[in-house]
């Protein structure tokens, strides 16, 4: 059973065995997608792509660190009562529809080239996810405790730290693994724009033609990706170990 | 008996939006330290009446007079509802906590009434490592640490196997003897179905009608305080049972 | 309904199947002129050709189009077609529209830079396509010191917002626009500092150009006889390509074709023509510049016979 968790590399070797033949075959030219040997050597060799790859995972993980804290706020302030909910949930799904593509330059103009531009592409890609699983966490608490802890006078503070974020728990923690993919989307895309990191790696790979070179920053990027979600969900199993029977030992 | 701790005068109750009257005028007097258990048939409104003395409902109309305005009350649903992330000992010891006591007086109150419980042993496990009745003990628990006047039980035994819904019902009986030899009675306000579970553990059986509730029948059980497995044996617990079934019977219930 | 516009989607097409694309990598403006006169006045037409001018946009990656059969005939910039070859794709250029690049950069005349050089050793902001050959060129060159390079996003708009703020440039189109804002734009060619590249040429397949030495002739005679006519007069071909552009005034339309003209006109040959010496120096500064991985032969990567 154990063997089970390796099953995922099969078909990534043999789709990379295969790209590798085709290029070489010259079944697929080498300038529209690249060959697996060429990006690993970009990958083993150029020091820069590894440097942009410090600095995206740094902006990206401020960045994010922003979604979860403003996040849950946004999501508990929400949550507080249905007046401010209608009011104000409406403007949230704003960070959710936003094109951030086209409002990207103008990031530039409020916050400046570099990492600010980064930081808040961002947080305003990943944001929502956290606000709505924390919404709708505290939300879904169970109605019996609330009357409980109505029952002991409990505070309205009391209720939210000891009851309801406790119980949002493991709604949170979905939306943030939702949240740390879209992060690093937005701190690419950030990049673009802001400049330094893998997305300026791409942009100037693309004006020289390296697909190689676009490959090699796209595949740590989705590897930072990975690194992300591999975290959280480590981080989640820890924090709800004693929820459910199934997460135990 | 003593005097009233709960005067119940003309509480009727209606939800809005089309669901009705489910509550007819009730009055009703409790003493001090009494097992009154509301029998009646699923959705009849023994809920509703234990909401509402909780105080987390408002009746449409009538009123509930508690002695002294000062009863210290407590509340067992029919889920254990304990906090998943929290393990037995704290689960027991948070109304202490809401109340503000420290943290080592709450957990030492906590263990007292866990080890009467039978769950010395397990203070350090979580909800999700405890099997049913367990977890029923600890929702038993966590209602007693305050050391309540009065105990409302929604069906805490419904959802358990009858095995040991007796065991606990034993042990509650226990512990409400207890209570009350020790001079700090406690009133006990049980909401069943179960017309055996009724009468082994009451003193006085409210027999209500389906929707909207009203009192078929007020019954004092006249079986002997000191009750164990023996007495579901007895013919008169029997007898007991068959006088309240027939109740239900003459009006239409069965 | 299905059946109708299905019909027509198919009569339309075997209509224009004769249509050859030509793909641009910018929005309509003067530095195509001379193509959209050839197809306005039907310069086309009368040597049998239906040309199709297709506008682009930033980022349009004319190169990869064009080196996978998307497109048959593209404007891409010499290193494009150096480096498409470098990475195994046969482009060759027929045409070049200048026979001077006028990439530049724009500084703000309250600077006071009087060079390139100059330039360098301030700590302005620059924004420039990173990677490009020009940008890699000033670099290896001067040093980017102290300048805080950024992203280029196209438009002046970060120009006329800030004086410490310089941007690459075609001569013949930012300036002028800044100028309209009311800025002072400065410009410094990049080719006075010894990097001269064909920045604007018309390129196709190898197989393609190989296969059909009349067409490539004729189109040639066509682009000729366009960028002939535009620098004769542009203000009919303005107006129209005004219309596919708004964002540009006309009046800027004008100016520019008038700035451009030095640039496109060459001296002792015909509009249009290439020199192997150009196209060999600047392949081998491309190498120097470890942007092609071999020495490349520049006499493959560009036809110009005529």
């Amino acid at each position: 059973m154990k063997n089970l968790r390796f099953l995922p590399l099969i078909p990534l070797i043999l789709g990379l065995a295969l790209l590798q033949f085709l290029v070489n075959r010259q079944a697929i030219p080498s300038y529209l997608f690249p060959a697996p040997y060429q990006v690993w050597e970009v990958l083993m060799t150029d020091g820069q792509i590894w440097a942009a790859l410090r600095d995206t995972s740094l902006n990206a993980c401020l960045g994010f660190l922003l979604t979860l804290v403003a996040g849950a706020c946004l999501g508990t302030g929400l949550a507080s009562s249905r007046w401010i909910e209608k009011m104000f949930y409406p403007y949230a799904v704003f960070f959710q529809t936003v094109p951030i593509i086209a409002i990207a330059p103008l990031l530039v103009i409020w916050f400046g080239y570099g990492q600010p531009t980064v930081i808040a592409s961002t947080f305003i890609v990943s944001v929502f996810p956290m606000i709505a699983a924390t919404l709708d966490g505290i939300r879904s608490t169970d109605q019996n405790l609330l009357d409980l802890f109505r029952l002991y006078r409990a505070t309205r503070l009391q209720r939210l730290l000891k009851l309801q974020l406790p119980f949002a728990l493991p709604s949170i923690l979905t939306g943030a693994r939702i949240a740390s993919g879209l992060a690093v989307i937005g701190a690419i895309v950030g990049e673009f724009v802001g400049g330094g990191g893998l997305g300026g790696i791409v942009d100037e790979s693309l004006a020289q033609q390296r697909v190689d070179r676009v490959f090699a920053a796209v595949t740590l990027a989705a590897g930072l990706g990975w690194v992300f979600f591999a975290v959280l969900n480590g981080l989640s199993r820890v924090l709800l170990r004693n929820w459910h029977a199934s997460q135990r030992g | 008996m003593s005097e009233a701790v709960l005067k119940l005068s003309g509480i009727q109750h209606s939800f809005p939006g089309g669901a009705g009257q489910v509550l007819s005028p009730l009055d009703l007097d409790i003493p001090t330290g009494q097992f009154l258990t509301f029998l009646g048939p699923s959705g009849s409104g023994k809920s509703t009446i234990l909401r509402i003395v909780a105080g987390l409902l408002k009746a449409t109309s009538g009123q509930v007079q508690e002695k002294g305005n000062l009863c210290k009350k407590a509340f067992v649903f029919q889920d254990a509802e304990l906090l998943p992330w929290r393990n037995v000992l704290d689960n027991a010891a948070l109304p202490l906590e809401i109340q503000g006591v420290d943290l080592d007086d709450r957990r030492k109150a906590a263990q007292t009434v866990l080890q009467d419980l039978g769950l010395g042993d397990s203070l350090s496990l979580y909800p999700s490592q405890l099997s049913g009745g367990m977890k029923m003990r600890v929702s038993l628990a966590r209602a007693l640490v305050t050391q309540p006047d009065l105990l409302l039980m929604d069906e805490p035994f419904a959802a358990l196997d009858e095995v040991i819904r007796f065991r606990l019902a034993e042990h509650l009986r226990e512990i409400w003897l207890k209570c009350n030899r020790s001079g700090k009675p406690l009133t006990v306000l049980f909401v069943t179905h179960s017309m055996t579970e009724a009468v082994f553990l009451s003193q006085r059986i409210l027999v209500l009608s389906s929707k909207p509730a009203r009192v078929l029948l007020d019954h004092t059980v006249g079986i002997s305080e000191s009750r164990d497995q023996a007495t579901r044996a007895d013919p008169a617990f029997a007898r007991e049972v068959h006088q309240i079934y027939s109740v239900f019977q003459k009006a239409g219930e069965a | 309904m299905k059946v109708i516009s299905f019909l027509l989607f198919f009569l339309q097409s075997t209509a224009f199947a004769s249509d050859l694309e030509l793909a641009l990598n910018w929005k309509p403006e003067p530095e195509f002129g001379g193509f959209y006169l050839a197809n306005l006045k039907g310069l086309d037409a009368k040597k049998g050709i239906q040309l199709k001018i297709v506008p682009g946009g930033a980022g349009q990656p004319v190169a990869q189009m064009l080196a996978n059969g998307k497109v048959p005939l593209g404007i891409v910039s010499a290193d494009e077609v150096l480096m498409a070859r470098d990475r195994g794709a046969d482009l060759v250029a027929i045409f070049a529209v200048y026979q001077t690049s006028p990439v530049g950069l724009m500084t703000h005349e309250e600077k006071g830079f009087k060079s390139l050089e100059d330039f360098f050793k301030s700590d302005s902001t620059l924004a420039i396509q990173k990677g490009m050959p020009a940008a890699v060129f000033m670099e290896r060159k001067y040093g980017y010191g102290k300048v805080k390079v950024v992203p280029y996003q196209g438009g002046v708009g970060g120009f006329i917002r800030d004086k410490n703020f310089a941007q690459q440039c075609f001569v013949t189109s930012e300036p002028l626009l800044a100028k309209k804002q009311g800025a002072k734009p400065k410009t410094f060619l990049v080719s006075e500092s010894g990097f001269d590249p064909y920045v604007e040429v018309v390129a196709a397949k190898g197989e393609f150009v190989r296969k059909n030495p009349k067409l490539i002739q004729d189109l040639v005679e066509i682009f000729q006889a366009g960028w002939a006519a535009y620098q004769e007069d542009f203000e009919e071909t303005n107006k129209v390509m005004n219309g596919l552009n708004p964002a540009m005034t006309l009046e800027v339309f004008n100016e520019s074709a008038k700035v451009q003209k030095p640039f496109v006109q060459p001296v002792g040959s015909k509009i249009g023509t290439m020199k192997l010496e150009r196209w060999q120096k600047f392949a081998d500064q491309l190498f120097e510049m470890k942007l092609i991985s071999k020495k490349a032969k520049a006499q493959e990567a560009f036809v110009s016979k005529f």
